[in-house]
């Protein structure tokens, strides 16, 4: 009998590559951002043609320009994880530079998006008072009936210079989160 | 093979990104490009799992991610075509003499 028959099992969690702690947290974010996610297709669900209105409002182009940042920046920490493994200092320390100067790129163009997006007047309505707490109109503000009513509230959360300024409507709650 | 999956994610990216342009332009159902989006979004999901964060080496563990991802892309469609469905105008019952 060897020492190896009374060996445990192994754990699965012992494969893992890397530190557990990392995947607790990479774990964590897939739940809270697909918890989100299936959050906004159900939201979706109750007026898919005004969901489609708001994120015409978002910048499409932005957010593949900003995947591929993520992308190229997970690459290079990966790439500074396999130099680490090999012991090589010098390109570990190169690769996790250049991918938080990505990280860096990412929250300039965040920031500029979401800086255009609020001059634009899009966001959470301004509630008053006797506005509810929901993030929509006061109900004074909203139509009782009108050809597109369906996309209340953003078609009149919109104050009027702005949509002259972007020759349409805007302004549901949802576009805030970007 | 990290490189190889870098190629990878940035084709799926522009992929996902003609999609998301192009495709409500070109006339198709409102339900193609979430549908296409979603798709996508699932392979890049699996090229990160697998490559960047070397879960290609503990098939395992790869499974159960794989497993959870599926069924959370089905959700996802599932959702995005219901509401695609709920859509759609309904069409006008014929008049009764």
């Amino acid at each position: 009998m060897t020492t190896q028959d009374h060996a445990p099992p192994r754990s699965v969690l012992e494969d893992l590559p890397g530190d557990l702690l990392i995947w607790v947290l990479i774990v964590s974010e897939l739940a809270v951002f697909g918890a989100g996610l299936l959050a906004f297709l159900v939201v979706r669900l109750g007026d898919p043609s005004g969901f489609a209105a708001a994120q015409d409002q978002l910048h499409r182009v932005s957010a593949s320009i900003n995947t591929v940042v993520l992308v190229t920046s997970g690459w290079l920490a990966a790439r500074a994880t396999r130099e680490a493994q090999a012991g090589r200092v010098g390109p570990t320390r190169l690769n996790l530079a250049l991918a938080g100067l990505l990280g860096i790129v990412f929250l300039v163009l965040k920031g500029r998006e979401y800086a255009d997006a609020i001059a634009r007047g899009l966001g959470t309505p301004r509630r008053t008072p006797s506005s509810p707490s929901t993030g929509c109109s006061p109900a004074s503000t909203r139509p009782t009936s009108s050809p597109g009513s369906s996309s209340w509230p953003w078609s009149r959360s919109v104050p009027a210079p702005i949509r002259s300024r972007t020759g349409r409507s805007s302004g549901t709650w949802w576009t805030s989160s970007g | 093979m990290l490189t190889k999956a870098w190629t990878t994610l940035l084709a799926l990216t522009a992929l996902s990104a003609a999609a998301a342009l192009l495709l409500p332009g070109l006339g198709a159902a409102g339900w193609t490009a979430p549908t296409a989006i979603l798709l996508f979004a699932w392979l890049k999901a699996r090229v990160v799992l697998s490559r960047y964060l070397g879960l290609a080496a503990v098939p395992s563990v790869a499974r159960g991610f794989g497993v959870v991802l599926a069924l959370f892309m089905l959700a996802a469609g599932g959702l995005t075509l219901a509401a695609d469905a709920g859509a759609r105008p309904a069409v006008a019952a014929p008049a009764q003499n």
